[in-house]
């Protein structure tokens, strides 16, 4: 079924829309919501989570990319749950590891000026992705965005695992140049 | 420190790299999307900077480009391109990076989701440009190379001897180059570096799905790519490049919380996206140098 079909479905209010997005979305974003709680249930209810919240917003939004729009929900609602569970234990998996090395990126404390508001944050990252060749964006992406594995990303693109290695660490040492440059703190 | 202030000090890292990971959260659509097509790209083949790293990239496309030669002559054609493109791509890729210099590489990586040695990738790396040797490839020797691979592998020669800047202004080096074409585009992008860190990006982009149609209906394609969305402010046709419109769109991008970069249109239906930090005169400079012979 085409996402123009689905999306006419969330509007007509037609249950069936739901069944369908499962169908045709389920894999891609359990994938993503698992890769960041790694525990099956925990997954299952993030992805129900999603579809009700996909529900609740088609209509009056409409997504141009249905599979992207769905997939932000679920990362949004995964990441959230770690949150929560992360106060309670720490949990495992690709997420933990991501985000130690995202600390590698974080500016310097002595570059202190001001608390740099979340959106400023934002449009300071994308602005970063866009200067990056397309090739270490998807990668970081990849790693970062869906919380893949090193090997996964390597054979998504066909490279080796060093290279996805080398690409991923020179590439966070240029977020963090880019950051203490623009000024930023988190 | 007591255990209280390493766990206050824990607690605030944790907060700030859960902060980093969710400012990605909306990143651009196109980027992701971009992120899901790309093992559909045929191939790519990157420069970096600096001479040893050339000369690394340089032999790994030689080599690529000799095993694809020899692939094709073995199987009889080009039906198999697709499927080789593949492994060129991944010699390409890895060599190339193999290939990079290192000297900035850490003693270790965290690394726990690969599973192999990070000592072992980073002696690897680390041993494998000084094998190759200091010998410069000039501007012209290194378009040699591409144009002799690309002309054996029949992809992207014309965006290529079309878009890349024939000049560039002083005081600028190719950071890198690469070249990949996937089912409906093609795409050179080009990325020079001053030594102060100004850079300038294009990203030139041939749709090949308008290729197609207008060869087709004989209509002039649409504008370029989605890139620019609805907001046409940023895009500039090739016509009406000069140094006047250049420094508006400069000044226009820095007035934008949104705009990252402009676009020039050509009439062959080729995009070029801009974008950098150097200044209006060279980014100029830039563009004049690419492109030309397709503005009428």
């Amino acid at each position: 079924m085409k996402d123009t079909e689905l999306i006419d479905l969330y509007f007509a209010r037609n249950e069936q829309a739901i069944v369908n997005t499962q169908e045709k979305y389920g894999k891609y974003c359990y994938s993503i919501a698992f890769n960041i709680l790694y525990d099956r249930e925990d997954t299952e209810e993030c992805i129900n989570d999603t579809w009700l919240r996909a529900w609740n917003a088609i209509p009056p939004q409409k997504p141009g990319k249905l599979q992207l729009f769905l997939g932000a929900i679920t990362r949004n609602l995964a990441f959230d749950r770690y949150k929560s569970k992360r106060a309670q234990k720490r949990g495992g998996g690709n997420i933990e590891v991501a985000l130690e090395e995202l600390a590698e990126c974080l500016p310097s404390e002595d570059t202190i000026e001001d608390l740099t508001i979340a959106a400023e944050l934002e449009q300071t990252i994308h602005k970063f992705l866009r200067s990056l060749p397309a090739r270490d964006c998807n990668v970081f992406l990849r790693r970062y965005w869906y919380v893949e594995d090193y090997q996964s990303i390597a054979d998504r693109y066909h490279m080796n695992l060093n290279t996805v290695k080398t690409i991923l660490f020179r590439t966070r040492g240029k977020l963090k140049a880019h950051l203490e440059q623009e000024g930023i703190v988190i | 420190m007591s255990n209280m202030e390493n766990n206050l000090s824990s607690e605030k890292n944790t907060q700030k790299m859960e902060a980093l990971f969710e400012s990605l959260q909306n990143v651009p659509e196109e980027l992701l999307e971009r992120s899901e097509k790309g093992s559909s790209v045929d191939r790519v083949i990157v420069f970096i900077k600096q001479h040893k790293q050339i000369c690394a990239a340089c032999v790994a496309l030689a080599f690529a480009g000799l095993c694809f030669i020899g692939y094709r002559s073995i199987n009889g054609g080009s039906d198999n391109a697709a499927s080789s493109t593949n492994s060129v791509q991944e010699m390409l890729a890895g060599d190339a990076m193999d290939g990079a210099g290192m000297e900035s590489f850490p003693d270790s990586v965290t690394d726990t989701a690969g599973g192999t040695s990070e000592e072992g990738v980073k002696a690897e790396e680390d041993r494998e440009p000084e094998n190759i040797p200091d010998v410069s490839l000039n501007k012209d020797e290194l378009e040699n190379a591409v144009e002799e691979i690309v002309g054996n592998m029949n992809v992207t020669k014309d965006l290529y001897a079309a878009y890349m800047p024939k000049d560039v202004p002083e005081d600028y080096e190719f950071e890198s180059v690469s070249m990949s074409k996937g089912e409906k585009e093609e795409v050179l992008q080009v990325r020079l570096l001053q030594e102060d860190g100004k850079y300038i990006q294009l990203i030139i982009k041939r749709n090949l799905e308008t290729k197609e149609q207008e060869t087709a209906s004989d209509t002039p394609p649409d504008s370029a790519n989605g890139a620019a969305g609805t907001n046409r402010d940023n895009v500039l046709a090739a016509t009406d490049l000069t140094m006047d419109s250049i420094e508006k769109m400069c000044t226009l991008l820095a007035a934008s919380e949104e705009l990252n970069s402009f676009i020039v249109e050509y009439d062959d239906g080729v995009s070029v996206e801009c974008e950098g930090t150097a200044p209006a005169e060279d980014i100029y400079k830039v563009l004049a140098a690419c492109g030309q012979e397709n503005v009428k």
